[in-house]
C-alpha cells in the first residue's frame, strides 16, 4: 500500500547506530562510489591469484574455501617483511589528528573515511590475529574476527583511499597511512579482490610498456601526429628519436601524455623545450609510460613496472632519466625505487648538458624530474620566455599529493609559472603544498563508476579553486600529474564552472620564444593569444 | 504585528536550530566536525550550510528569491553525491519547518494564516531544492561522457582531420569483457 504524505515525511535524521565493528555494505545502493573487479585476462596475464567473474553486487565473492588462512599468512607476510607496518599497527594512539585531514571524510561525511577508523579497519584483524590481548579478550581489546563482510568492507574502503598521504602530515608519528591501503590491498589481492582500473593497466603496461596498451607503432603514429600538430602551430618541425640507442638522456613521461586531453599539450611543450635545446634524448616505445598503476596493486606488480624503466635505460644505453609531469611515478622512484631495483648504478649521476649542474639529489635513481630541469635552465638565463602569451590565462597551482609530499617538490613550479606566466594566484595556505588537497581519484579511483566518490573527494580540492575563481577570476588550474589532468577537468565541470586544467610546460612550451618560428596567433591548443593584460572570460 | 516581523529577532536562533538539524542528517562522528570546524577550506561542507542557509532563510521569511537558486545549488549539489537517497538530499530544507516550530512554536501557532504562507514558501523551495537535485545528477552523467571523449584526445582530433584511429583507449576498455555490469 502507498504512503501517506505524513508517512512519506517521516524521515529518520539519524542514522542507525551500528557497531562499527560490524561491517554491511549495500553495493548494490552505493554505485558510483566503488569500481568494477579486475577483469579476468588481464589477472591471468600478470598471474595474480583467483581470477574469475564476479561483482561486489553479488553475495558469493567467490573466493578460496581457504581465504581466511591465505590472508593470514599474508599479512604475516607484510608484518615480517615491513617492520614500520608493525609500528604503524601498534603505535596509533587514535588521537584523531588524521581524523578530519582526508578529503574522503570531508566531503564524505562517512566516519570510516577517517583515517584512523580506516587503519582500524585492517588493526582491528592484526590486535586479533597476532596480539596477546587481543587473541585472548578479542573485541575486549580492540581485536575483531575476519569475516567475509570484514572483507568487503576492506575492498569497499581501501579503495576508497587515493594514498594521498595529507593526513600523515598530520600525524604526531608519521603513521604512514598509505602504506596502510597498500597493505590492505595487497592482501585483498591474494584472493582476487581488486579493481578493473588498475589491473588493466599493469597487465597493459607489462605487456606494451604503457597503462593504455598502446603498442609501438601506435605510439610513433601519435607521437608524430602530435608533432605535426605542434608544427602548423609553431612552425617548428619536431621530430623526436624513439628507441635512439646511445642517446644521453631517455625521457620517460606519462602515457596520457600523448593521448589525452590535456596532457597532449603538455607533450607539445615538452617537445618544443627539448627542440630549443637541441638535447640528446630519446622517447621510447617500452619506456612509453612513467606511470606506475602497480604501486597500487602489489609490491610485485609495482617493481616489475619500474624496473621496465631501467631495463629500457640499460639497453638504450643512456646516461641518465628525465622524468615528465607524473605523480605517483616519483613517489616509486624517491622512495622506493632503491630499494626495489636500485641502485641504478648503470647509469651516471644526472648533469644537464645546458648549465652543467649535477642533480645531486637523484644520484642513486638518476631520474630528474622534468620541473628541477627546467628551473634549473631558467634560472641559468637559458631560456627565452614571453609570458605575456599566456595572458589569456589567470593561473593557479595544485600541488599533487605525490610530487609535494613524497619528493617536495613544491617551489620548482611555482618558478617555471612565474617566468611563464603574468596572472598566477596561490589557492589558501591549507590547501596547498604540504597540505594540499587531493584530486579525489588518485590511486587507481579515477575510473568514471566511481563518480560520485570521485566528487566527493575532490571537493575540498575544488572549493579552495572556487574561491580563487571568484577572488581573482582564475580559469586555469595547472598541475604536474597526469592522473590530476585526466580527472580535474571533470572536477571542474561539476565544481566549479570556468575553470580548465594544464600542464605547466604546456604553459612553457607557450611562452617559448624559438628563432625561426611563426608569429603565435594561437596558444599550444590552437586558441587566439589575447594581448597583454587581456583576460578571457568566455572558457 | 505580521508574523514575518515578529520572527525577525529570532531569524538567527532559527538558522542555528536549522544548521544543528542539517548536520545531524550526518552520522554522528561527522555532524561534530561539520559544526565544530569554521574554516571554510578544512571544512567546505559545513561551510556551504552555513552560508547557503542564511540566504534562504532570508528568502522563505521575506519572499525575496533573487539568490535562492544558488543557494539551493550550493548545499543540493553537495548532498547529490553524497550518501543520500533522492528524498533524503533535500529533505533538509523540510527541516527549517522544525526548526521555526522548535524556536517559535508559540507565535507560530498563534497566527495560523501566516505559518500557512511560510509553509507553501518552504514546499516551493523543496520541489525547487528537487530539481536542482535532478540536474546535478544529470550533469554528473554528462561530464562522464565528456571525460571519455577528453581521455582519448588524439583519436578525436584524428577523426576531425580524417585520419585513421588505430583501437586504444584510457583504463576501462576492458569493461567490454565484462557483460554483467
Amino acid at each position: 500500500m502507498s504512503k501517506t504524505p505524513e508517512e512519506l515525511l517521516q524521515i529518520h535524521y539519524h542514522p542507525p547506530k551500528h557497531d562499527w565493528m560490524d561491517p554491511s555494505i549495500d553495493f548494490e545502493a552505493r554505485r558510483g562510489t566503488w569500481s568494477y573487479p579486475g577483469g579476468v585476462k588481464s589477472l591471468e596475464y600478470l598471474g595474480l591469484p583467483n581470477p574469475r567473474e564476479w561483482s561486489p553486487t553479488d553475495e558469493d565473492w567467490k573466493l578460496p574455501p581457504n581465504w581466511q588462512e591465505i590472508v593470514h599468512r599474508g599479512f604475516k607476510d607484510l608484518l615480517t617483511k615491513y617492520r614500520s607496518l608493525r609500528i604503524f599497527m601498534d603505535c596509533c594512539v587514535r588521537c584523531g589528528a588524521c581524523a578530519d585531514k582526508c578529503h574522503f571524510f570531508i566531503g564524505s561525511g562517512d566516519p570510516k573515511n577517517m583515517p584512523v577508523l580506516r587503519a582500524e579497519l585492517l588493526r582491528s584483524v592484526y590486535r586479533k590475529d597476532f596480539t596477546t590481548a587481543g587473541k585472548i579478550l578479542g573485541r575486549a581489546a580492540g581485536g575483531r574476527a575476519l569475516t567475509i563482510d570484514v572483507i568487503k568492507e576492506w575492498f569497499y574502503y581501501f579503495y576508497q583511499c587515493t594514498e594521498c598521504r595529507r593526513c600523515s602530515v598530520f600525524c604526531p608519528y608519521g603513521i604512514d597511512t598509505a602504506e596502510i591501503t597498500m597493505a590492505a590491498r595487497e592482501l585483498l589481492n591474494l584472493l582476487g579482490i581488486n579493481i578493473n582500473w588498475i589491473v588493466e593497466p599493469v597487465a597493459n603496461c607489462q605487456r606494451t610498456g604503457n597503462h593504455l596498451g598502446i603498442q609501438p607503432h601506435t605510439f610513433k603514429d601519435n607521437v608524430e601526429f602530435l608533432c605535426e600538430e605542434l608544427e602548423d602551430i609553431t612552425g617548428i618541425h619536431v621530430d623526436p628519436p624513439i628507441n635512439k640507442k646511445g642517446a644521453e638522456i631517455l625521457f620517460i613521461m606519462p602515457s596520457a601524455d600523448y593521448f589525452a586531453d590535456p596532457g597532449i599539450y603538455t607533450f607539445m611543450g615538452y617537445m618544443l623545450l627539448f627542440k630549443y635545446l637541441g638535447l640528446d634524448y630519446t622517447l621510447s616505445a617500452y619506456a612509453s609510460e612513467g606511470g606506475n598503476f602497480g604501486l597500487f596493486l602489489s609490491r610485485d606488480t609495482a617493481k616489475r613496472l619500474n624496473y621496465k624503466m631501467y631495463a629500457e635505460a640499460k639497453r638504450l644505453g643512456v646516461k641518465w632519466i628525465l622524468g615528465g609531469e607524473c605523480g605517483h611515478m616519483w613517489r616509486v622512484v624517491n622512495q622506493y625505487m632503491d630499494t626495489m631495483n636500485g641502485p641504478a648504478d648503470f647509469l651516471e649521476v644526472p648533469r644537464s648538458p645546458v648549465t652543467g649542474t649535477v642533480f645531486e639529489n637523484a644520484a642513486s635513481t638518476k631520474m630528474v624530474h622534468i620541473c628541477e630541469f627546467t628551473a634549473d635552465l631558467i634560472h641559468h638565463g637559458k631560456l627565452k620566455l614571453d609570458p605575456s602569451r599566456n595572458d589569456w590565462a589567470r593561473v593557479t597551482y595544485h600541488d599533487a599529493c605525490n610530487p609535494a609530499r613524497a619528493m617536495g617538490l613544491l617551489e620548482e613550479p611555482r618558478y617555471l609559472l612565474k617566468h611563464a606566466v603574468n596572472h598566477f594566484y596561490e589557492m589558501p595556505e591549507n590547501t596547498i603544498r604540504e597540505q594540499t588537497f587531493c584530486c579525489g581519484a588518485g590511486a587507481g579511483l579515477g575510473n568514471d563508476e566511481n563518480i560520485d566518490m570521485r566528487m566527493r573527494g575532490g571537493l575540498p580540492r575544488a572549493n579552495a579553486v572556487k574561491y580563487v575563481h571568484e577572488q581573482h577570476r582564475v580559469n586555469l588550474l595547472t598541475c604536474i600529474c597526469a592522473i590530476d589532468r585526466a580527472v580535474l577537468p571533470t572536477l571542474m565541470d561539476f565544481w566549479v564552472p570556468g575553470v580548465r586544467v594544464s600542464g605547466i610546460h604546456e604553459l612553457i612550451g607557450n611562452a617559448l620564444v624559438i628563432d625561426g618560428e611563426n608569429e603565435r596567433t594561437t596558444n599550444l591548443r590552437g586558441e587566439p593569444l589575447h594581448g597583454e593584460g587581456e583576460v578571457s572570460d568566455d572558457v | 504585528m505580521s508574523l514575518q516581523t515578529q520572527l525577525t529577532p529570532m531569524l538567527d536562533d532559527i538558522r542555528r536550530r536549522w544548521i544543528e538539524l542539517i548536520f545531524a542528517t550526518y552520522p554522528s562522528d561527522a555532524s561534530g566536525f561539520l559544526s565544530r570546524e569554521k574554516d571554510q577550506f578544512a571544512n567546505p561542507v559545513g561551510f556551504a550550510i552555513r552560508q547557503a542557509t542564511a540566504t534562504l532563510l532570508d528568502s522563505v521569511v521575506t519572499g525575496r528569491s533573487e539568490h535562492t537558486a544558488e543557494a539551493l545549488d550550493q548545499i543540493v549539489r553537495i548532498r547529490s553525491v553524497q550518501d543520500f537517497t533522492a528524498s533524503a538530499a533535500v529533505s533538509f530544507v523540510f527541516l527549517l519547518k522544525q526548526a521555526i516550530t522548535d524556536v517559535a512554536g508559540e507565535l507560530v501557532a498563534k497566527d495560523a494564516r501566516a505559518w500557512l504562507e511560510l509553509d507553501e514558501r518552504i514546499d516551493g523551495l523543496a520541489l525547487e531544492a528537487f530539481d536542482v537535485f535532478m540536474q546535478c545528477r544529470e550533469q554528473l552523467f554528462t561530464i562522464r561522457l565528456a571525460e571519455q571523449d577528453r581521455w582519448n584526445a588524439s583519436a578525436r582530433l584524428k577523426r576531425q582531420r580524417g585520419l585513421p584511429v588505430s583501437p586504444s583507449g584510457m583504463h576501462g576498455t576492458g569493461r567490454k569483457e565484462h557483460p554483467r555490469r
